[in-house]
């Protein structure tokens, strides 16, 4: 089946259905998983983790085409956080395979709005990323329950958030701004 | 339980008992892995620690921006502790005295650096215990809730090791390790 061409929009939407997921989980509905008390649906798994893996090729994308923007202090932090997120994607890609399924594979592209021009706008576009990417996890984190996936969408999630914090803080941004994730 | 469950509540049951043996008495509640309102109060003790880490050092940090950041963090780790007070009360359980001493998490020497190192070993203890009760908590809410803790301790954790001139995120999987 031909797959749709992902975009910073349509990762968005994937985060806010995630995200729509967990309330309604919230609400009553069950989250999908593998852990004690629920039906085993490994495949509902699958998807919620394709989706933040879909994130993480996005991520990867903006570094490799923003990298030659940045100056000194920049690139070392870029380089190593698409680093980080290389290694997400290829353990994200090995639970995927793990449980049955078959990891999306990157694309040659995605579309990032308006492409970075300059460092700020790098930094700022990396920054806007990781933050909505971090939250992404905690949204699919949310749906799901089994408390192996949990802990690993999780050290994922706090890695995207140092990135996050870090980038803020280059920004002269506040790099924690609130006492909780949310999605 | 499945062997991966298993195997995980004794790994988190042992990173608990080792980031809380510094701090408190009762080392024994760790071993209640799987125990909820035990899990959620040890990590409620960790937070408490880290309040009066930051009120007892937050003196020492005068480069900008730091003395900011500190009373941010503060108020952070503050909300922490209460809601994690209030997921034991909705347990049913009885929640822990908050607002002891722990003078083995204080500094023996006063300045910058000092404090900064505190202040990164009550924060990699908090994110180590935290790590090992997403995957013992038996309930899906409460690992929720701890993850959305973890995701901003972490973020201070950075911002402490870059600070300290450290690299700020040194792996690519946040364990506390």
């Amino acid at each position: 089946m031909q797959q749709p061409r992902p975009t910073r929009r349509s990762l968005l939407r994937a985060a806010g259905v995630a995200a729509g997921g967990a309330a309604l989980g919230a609400c009553g509905g069950s989250p999908a998983g593998t852990g004690t008390g629920s039906t085993p649906r490994p495949q509902d798994v699958v998807r919620v983790l394709d989706l933040v893996l879909v994130a993480e090729h996005a991520v990867i994308h903006a570094y490799t085409v923003g990298l030659p923007l940045l100056g000194s202090v920049t690139t070392p932090l870029a380089t190593a956080f698409r680093q980080n997120h290389v290694d997400h994607r290829d353990r994200l890609a090995q639970v995927i395979s793990g449980l049955g399924g078959t990891p999306t594979p990157a694309r040659e592209s995605y579309d990032l709005g308006t492409p970075p021009a300059d460092e700020g706008t790098m930094t700022s576009l990396a920054a806007t990323l990781e933050e909505q990417s971090a939250r992404a996890h905690f949204a699919a984190l949310r749906q799901l329950d089994d408390p192996i996936v949990a802990q690993l969408l999780a050290s994922i999630m706090g890695d995207e958030a140092q990135h996050s914090a870090v980038l803020r803080t280059v920004l002269q941004q506040d790099p924690a701004p609130a006492s909780f994730v949310t999605t | 339980m499945s062997l991966d469950r298993r195997a995980a509540l004794i790994r988190g049951g042992a990173a608990l008992a080792a980031a809380l043996a510094p701090f408190a008495d009762g080392v024994d509640r760790v071993l209640a892995a799987g125990d909820d309102a035990a899990l959620l109060t040890t990590l409620t003790l960790l937070e408490d620690t880290a309040v009066q880490v930051l009120t007892s050092v937050g003196p020492d940090l005068t480069r900008a921006p730091l003395p900011g950041l500190a009373q941010s963090f503060l108020t952070h780790h503050r909300d922490h502790r209460a809601a994690l007070l209030s997921a034991i009360r909705d347990l049913r359980a009885t929640p822990p005295r908050t607002g002891q001493p722990h003078p083995d998490a204080l500094p023996s020497s006063p300045g910058e650096a000092a404090a900064l190192a505190a202040l990164l070993e009550i924060e990699g203890r908090l994110l180590g215990a935290q790590y090992a009760a997403l995957a013992a908590l038996e309930r899906q809410s409460l690992r929720v809730r701890v993850a959305s803790i973890f995701g901003v301790d972490a973020r201070h954790a950075a911002v402490w090791r870059s600070a300290g001139g450290q690299n700020p995120v040194p792996t690519s999987f946040v364990t506390g390790q």
